[in-house]
This record gives C-alpha cells, sequence and structure tokens, in this order.
C-alpha cells in the first residue's frame, strides 16, 4: 500500500499529470490521497477514525489518514455519466483494504434536473461526500465533532439533483434513498434504509446547507449474537437486582431487530478573497443502545500568498450518562456483575464527548499538493470512562481528560 | 553598453503589448443568446455550481495556454489553488470539475463558433469577428 502510495505521489509531482487532459472524453482516470502522520502526546489515549481497528497512544501514527483513491469517470460532462471510485485506507480489522466508495451511472436530463443511481457517498453533513479528498478541504480532516454523529459512509441507492437560480443566487436540493453495511472494529452492521434530503443555497460568498437523513440500522453477525446473549442475560435478571435490566434487554433486542436513527444539519460558509469561515452544527437522534449525540463545528481560516492558518473550534456531546447506565445490587452473583460490567462498557465506549481547538496551517507549496500542519487541544469530558470508537483510551492507564493531537498530512490530486 | 540599452528597449517594446492588452474578457459566439453576463454569474458557470445562465445553457471551455491566473484571480476572484480544490470537491464527488480543456485558442474559438452556449475567457486583443464579449 505504500507503494502505491509513493507511487502516487510520484505521479502528482511529474508534471502536467493527466488531471486536465481528456475531460469530456469516454473515459479519464484521476485520483488523489494523502500522507499523513498523527500522534496523541498521552500514552493513555489514542486516536484514529471510527471504522478503524489499529491506534497508537503518543506513537506517531502513519496508517489513519494515509489513503489513495482512484478513480474513472465515463463521459464525464456528457448526458449520461458514470463514475468508479476506490479508495484504499486501513479499516476495520486493522488492515489497508480497498473498497468502492463511489460507482454509479448519472443522467443529466437537463440543466435544472440530474438522477443518479449506483453507489454514492450519503450528504448527510456539509463535507460528508468529499471528506476522504483532503485536498478539497483546508484542515486536514474534516471535523470528526461533525462526522461522528453519522460514522457511516455510503449507500447503495438513487438520487435526485435539482438545481436552479433563486434570487440572486443558486439553490440546489438532492433527496436520496438506498441500503448499505458498515463494519467498524466492534460491530457489523446492515442498514436496511437510508433516506434524506439536502438544500443548499449559494450567494455571493455565501452558502447555506440544510439536511436531514433517517437510517434504519442493526447489528449483525458474531456482534449480533453477544448483544442477543446479553439481552436474554439481562432478561433473566430479577428485578430485585437490577431496577432497569428488563429496559436495557429489550434495547439490545432492538439493536439486533433493527433500529431507527435520524440526523440533522445545518451549516453556513464564507469565502471571499482572503477570508475563509465555516459553521455547522448537527444532532443525532438515536434509539436502543445507541445515543442522542450533537456536535459543532466553527472554521476560520486566512489565506496569505501560500499559506492558509486557520482556525477551529468543535465539540461533540453524547446521551451517555456520566455515572453508569446499569447498577446491580451488591448482592447479585458474579455473573450478573459480569453482565452489568459487559452492558456498562458498550455505554462507556460511546462516550467520547469533547470538545477540541484547533490551529494549523495548508500550504501550497506546489501545484496539486498541499502539506497541513495541525494541532487540536483536546478535552474529554468523561476522563474516567474507557471510550472507543475515535478515541479508544489504553488499558491499564490513568487520563486527566486532556491530550493534545498532532497531524501532518500531505494531501494531492493528479 | 549599447547592446545593453538595445536590449533593454526591445524588452519594453516586447513587454508593452502584453502590458497594454493583458485584460482577460469572457466572450461566447457573436450569434449566442448569453450576453451582458455579471461577474458573479460567470464565476457560478466556469466553478460548476450554473450550467445556465437567465436560462440560456452555458458550457465553460478551458484550453492550453489560456491565462488562467488572470482570470482565476481577477474574475473568479479565487487564487489557482483555491480554485483547484474547489474542482477536487466537485470532480471526487461525480458532480463534474474542471472545465474541458482543448489544446490551443483557436479550438476554443472554433467550439464556441459551433455551439452557442460555450463560454470561453481570452485576452481581450486576442477577440476576432467570430466573437463578442460578455463579460465585463
Amino acid at each position: 500500500m505504500k507503494k502505491r502510495i509513493v507511487t502516487a505521489v510520484a505521479l502528482a509531482l511529474a508534471g502536467p499529470a493527466c488531471a486536465a487532459d481528456g475531460q469530456f472524453d469516454w473515459l479519464s482516470f484521476s485520483g488523489f490521497g494523502t500522507l499523513g502522520a498523527s500522534m496523541t502526546d498521552d500514552k493513555a489515549i489514542g486516536f484514529r477514525l471510527p471504522n478503524q481497528k489499529n491506534v497508537e497512544a503518543d506513537e506517531w501514527a502513519t496508517d489513519i489518514d494515509s489513503k489513495l483513491g482512484v478513480q474513472l469517470d465515463f463521459n464525464r460532462g456528457g448526458t449520461i455519466s458514470g463514475v468508479l471510485q476506490v479508495i484504499g485506507a486501513q479499516r476495520n480489522e486493522g488492515k489497508y483494504e480497498a473498497e468502492v466508495e463511489w460507482a454509479n451511472v448519472m443522467w443529466t436530463i437537463n440543466e435544472n434536473w440530474r438522477v443518479r443511481a449506483g453507489r454514492m457517498v450519503t450528504p448527510v453533513f456539509l463535507q460528508s461526500d468529499s471528506q476522504n479528498v483532503g485536498y478539497s478541504m483546508i484542515p486536514a480532516r474534516y471535523t470528526q465533532e461533525m462526522l461522528g454523529n453519522y460514522p457511516l459512509s455510503r449507500h447503495d441507492g438513487a438520487e435526485v439533483i435539482y438545481g436552479r437560480e433563486v434570487g440572486a443566487g443558486r439553490l440546489q436540493i438532492q433527496a436520496f434513498g438506498g441500503v448499505t453495511k458498515y463494519s467498524s472494529a466492534a460491530f457489523d452492521y446492515k442498514a436496511d434504509a437510508i433516506y434524506g434530503a439536502a438544500a443548499t443555497y449559494s450567494i455571493g460568498p455565501w452558502t447555506f446547507r440544510a439536511s436531514g437523513t433517517g437510517v434504519n440500522l442493526k447489528v449483525t453477525g458474531q456482534g449480533a449474537d453477544s448483544l442477543t446473549a446479553v439481552a436474554k442475560g439481562l432478561a433473566a435478571v430479577p428485578s430485585a437486582l437490577c431496577a432497569n435490566c428488563a429496559e436495557e434487554s429489550q434495547k439490545f433486542k432492538d439493536i439486533v431487530d433493527g433500529s431507527s436513527g435520524s440526523f440533522f444539519g445545518l451549516a453556513a460558509t464564507y469565502d471571499e478573497g482572503d477570508w475563509f469561515a465555516q459553521a455547522e452544527y448537527g444532532i443525532r437522534k438515536g434509539s436502543a443502545v445507541i445515543p442522542d449525540t450533537s456536535g459543532l463545528m466553527l472554521l476560520g481560516a486566512y489565506r496569505w500568498k501560500t499559506l492558509t492558518p486557520y482556525i477551529g473550534y468543535s465539540y461533540y456531546t453524547t446521551s451517555t450518562p456520566e455515572g453508569q447506565q446499569l447498577t446491580v445490587a451488591s448482592a447479585s452473583p458474579a455473573s450478573v456483575k459480569g453482565l452489568a460490567a459487559a452492558v456498562n462498557g458498550i455505554y462507556d465506549s460511546f462516550g467520547t464527548d469533547r470538545s477540541v481547538i484547533t490551529i494549523g496551517t495548508r500550504w501550497d507549496f506546489y501545484r496539486n499538493v498541499a502539506l497541513k500542519l495541525q494541532a487540536e487541544f483536546v478535552q474529554h469530558e468523561y476522563e474516567n470512562k474507557a471510550m472507543g470508537g475515535a478515541w479508544p483510551r489504553v488499558a491499564g492507564t490513568t487520563y486527566d481528560g486532556k491530550v493534545n493531537l498532532y497531524t501532518a498530512a500531505l494531501d494531492f490530486v493528479f | 553598453m549599447t547592446n545593453m540599452r538595445k536590449f533593454w528597449v526591445a524588452a519594453l517594446l516586447a513587454g508593452l503589448p502584453w502590458l497594454a492588452n493583458a485584460e482577460v474578457v469572457v466572450a461566447a459566439s457573436a450569434k449566442s443568446p448569453l450576453a451582458g453576463l455579471s461577474k458573479a454569474q460567470v464565476a457560478d458557470v466556469f466553478m460548476g455550481k450554473a450550467k445556465s445562465v437567465g436560462g440560456n445553457p452555458a458550457k465553460p471551455i478551458d484550453y492550453t495556454g489560456s491565462p488562467k491566473d488572470e482570470f482565476a484571480n481577477g474574475i473568479i476572484g479565487k487564487t489557482p489553488d483555491q480554485l483547484k480544490a474547489h474542482y477536487a470537491k466537485l470532480q471526487f464527488t461525480g458532480l463534474g470539475g474542471a472545465p474541458k480543456e482543448v489544446g490551443s485558442l483557436a479550438e476554443a474559438k472554433k467550439m464556441a463558433a459551433d455551439d452557442p452556449s460555450v463560454l470561453i475567457y481570452l485576452e481581450k486583443n486576442q477577440m476576432d469577428g467570430s466573437l463578442k464579449i460578455v463579460f465585463p
């Protein structure tokens, strides 16, 4: 994989390359990628993307942000066009694996209407659909405090896009529906239905966006078997020992049988001359064991020649209880205490509530290549929880709730 | 010394026409219904946001050797690097990309002559009778 990334960088640096060639021709090849290294400064906690397995604490990790994407466009700009995009990145088994991220056929009906069918990235938040293309954004990566509200990436289905002039600006509405599968290091999920819509209005330097997405989700595979076992175990605990075990049992049954979640996002950007600003807010309504969440991000950047320094603030909150979700009587047998510990461990893994201050700079030092240096100052809400997802704690350590994350990323397109 | 002076005079003479005519304009076929575009409309078309202007289809065309930096900075209001980042976002979400680039200005002019929806940009002194200025 590293070899492939190096080859891609070489291609990107090689010269005029092929980015500008062959467009509107029946077939064109292009790609993007990132060579990235990131490190937390605390042995007690590591950072990764929510769908990854490997994680390092207080050591440089090169397999978090490093990725390579290649794309084939068929008849781009034509009435019927197609796109196939494959991305190689570290995934839920800790290995670099290539997955098809986009594979769809689009029909441009007229200058207002477009329809596409196949595989596409779900446009939940402002930059969900371009989250992998580091070169297209100012910071090193799209704010995890937003993406964490919706860690799934894509769906197989269809989308209708309508665009027209409204007043002095332009309105674009997209509506979509489909299905997908998603795997984290802990669980495999199946989404029976993903549906939603997004409206974007841009006028002058301003862009405003609102979106809503619904998902029906269930856990499948071995994870489903263990969650079902937990549900059965909880159902068998006498209510004298555990007041809410029956209720929790139902939640663990629901996440296997299927539960629903919804997501809403609002965003605005201002992009004029040397200044760029972005504000975004999103909420998730969870169900079963999946918590409600919310995220906010504010970003400001100033372009000075080839440098774009930026500063951001973001937060992510969850409905994870500060204490333990499940308490059992002290007289309970060890098996019941063990079950409660397992349940609380699952809830604690969601409790990555945090606020983050980000500073960094983008440097467009060479054609089609940008270097980013970024520092994130993170304050976690629940320093005593084991956490999980993007911020797994290292067992056997103590944590004060404060960690800095440093990232260097070289983004390129070719 | 004389040689040096000759060199400077030649350099000045060579540079003058360029300095005098560096203004970049946006043009369409003389027969195109596209006319009197605003800066924002030009930017929307060349950034892939708009496929039409005032109900008339608009298709941006670029060409090898076009005055890209002047056009990006002066008319779109973005640096060439910013534009590339914008086009990368469009391209890798399957919704377009940079304008089609043909081999030469002559080829771009021919496309404009054949298709009234084509918009090109060029230095003002490169205009000819087949084209009309739609911006500024």
